[in-house]
């Protein structure tokens, strides 16, 4: 069971610098909710303080982008305003990365339409061109 | 001395192509490939777990019809098994991998030495990006009988990829060349040896490639790779961006001269790069990479 909470717990980490930056702060303390051996803990401790993990949580970052904009594109333009924060908040909130990405996507859009006021204007018509826009993909896909 | 072939019956391609939409006008030109290189999960679109086993998976029909014109002996390259994911296996994807090799008579399928699955309470989920394990014994005991798994299901010779990876293990059971080695030989399976990837983790963590080929049962390869990369903040990544730096063309001669089961070169770059390389420029990657094909042993 011990390999399996390894792997979440490396894979959390590549979604969160902020898990990193917790973890390089006191890692018994944020890597208590995994379930991890001495000697996984060492190895996450270490880890995090390696180049190659900043470039884990650029690959992940641009993995997740990319599947939005490979379905969204026009929205994600309109919202460049506040796109890195709203990202942010966004991956905080669901790291688990979907891979279908219509349904990343449709999850994005529902996250979208519970925050408004963080979004650039005109919000609800931003959120209503995402839907649309999301559907044209979606009829594209099955008819290609 | 030449070992194990994994290879079985496959026949010797040549030099082929990953295959990808913006290709299939180059691809489809009579002798620009020998063959392509298919990453399926691309031609499929994957409904989950969850669904019914009739609807989980559907073809998308534009990205089939490039197989379809191009008439070209194929190759399966996967990205959704988790080889080395601490999971339990998703067999229906593994009976989806036998029905597109049988369907498309792959000469043969692999995957990537890595995980993407993990586990997300009493289900599965994906980590969002291909991260490598250390190179453990309980890990390659793992993956060893996934790959015995997947041979028996598919009736395909199974390859395996080395990956890129950006953290190191420096405690791991053992070292990546000696990981593969014992891959190969507990299994059964060959080696689909990524030259750029070697070359990513040798200029990432400051070893000699050549040397790496030196520790490798080089009988194992049955397959190559060959692309480009690029920075990632302050390292140097697998971006497939075009066409191959002369250090990963030195590994490709360096290495046809000493694998003697080898059967294909494949040319990887991602479709977003084709506006800088052009045909013309992807023709030029191939004319090299059948130069080296000439010289094999």
């Amino acid at each position: 069971m011990s390999m399996a909470g390894f792997q979440r717990a490396y894979a959390g980490l590549a979604a969160s610098p902020r898990l990193c930056l917790a973890v390089r702060a006191n890692p018994a303390e944020a890597l208590a909710g995994f379930d991890l051996d001495a000697r996984e803990l060492d190895r996450l401790t270490r880890a995090v303080w390696q180049r190659g993990m900043d470039a884990n949580c650029t690959l992940y970052r641009t993995t997740r982008v990319a599947a939005l904009d490979a379905v969204i594109p026009l929205t994600l333009d309109l919202l460049r305003p506040a796109l890195r924060p709203l990202l942010d908040e966004y991956w905080e909130a669901h790291p688990v990365h979907e891979v279908r990405f219509a349904r990343e996507t449709a999850r994005f859009i529902a996250w979208l339409d519970t925050r408004p006021a963080t979004l650039p204007e005109p919000a609800a018509e931003i959120v209503a061109f995402a839907r649309r826009e999301l559907a044209v993909a979606e009829a594209g896909l099955s008819e290609a | 001395m030449a070992g194990a072939d994994p290879g079985g019956d496959a026949p010797r391609l040549g030099v082929g192509i990953m295959a990808n939409l913006a290709l299939a006008p180059f691809a489809g030109e009579p002798g620009a490939v020998d063959y392509l290189a298919v990453t399926p999960d691309m031609f499929w679109i994957d409904r989950g777990p969850r669904a019914d086993g009739e609807t989980r998976f559907a073809d998308i029909p534009s990205w089939v019809a490039v197989l379809d014109e191009a008439g070209l002996p194929m190759v399966s390259h996967h990205i959704g098994l988790s080889i080395a994911s601490a999971i339990p296996t998703d067999e229906a994807y593994v009976a989806q991998m036998a029905a597109w090799a049988a369907r498309w008579q792959a000469h043969w399928v692999s995957e990537h030495l890595a995980f993407v699955a993990i586990a997300e309470g009493h289900e599965a989920s994906t980590a969002g990006l291909a991260l490598t394990a250390p190179f453990d014994r309980d890990v390659l005991d793992l993956a060893v009988a996934r790959a015995r798994h997947v041979i028996a299901r598919t009736q395909a010779p199974f390859l395996l990829e080395n990956s890129p990876y950006y953290v190191t293990f420096d405690d791991s059971d053992l070292r990546e060349a000696e990981f593969l080695n014992l891959f190969c030989a507990e299994s059964g399976s060959g080696l689909l040896l990524d030259l750029h990837n070697l070359y990513c983790n040798a200029v990432n963590h400051g070893f000699s490639g050549h040397r790496f080929l030196d520790e490798l049962a080089l009988a194992a390869v049955v397959e190559v790779h060959i692309a480009n990369g690029s920075e990632l903040g302050g390292m140097y990544a697998d971006s497939h961006s075009g066409a191959p730096p002369e250090p990963v063309w030195a590994l490709l001669d360096d290495l046809v001269g000493r694998a003697p089961n080898l059967r294909a070169i494949t040319f990887e770059f991602h479709d977003s790069y084709l506006p800088q390389i052009g045909f013309d420029g992807v023709a030029e990657v191939i004319a090299r990479a059948r130069d080296a094909w000439s010289r094999r042993i």
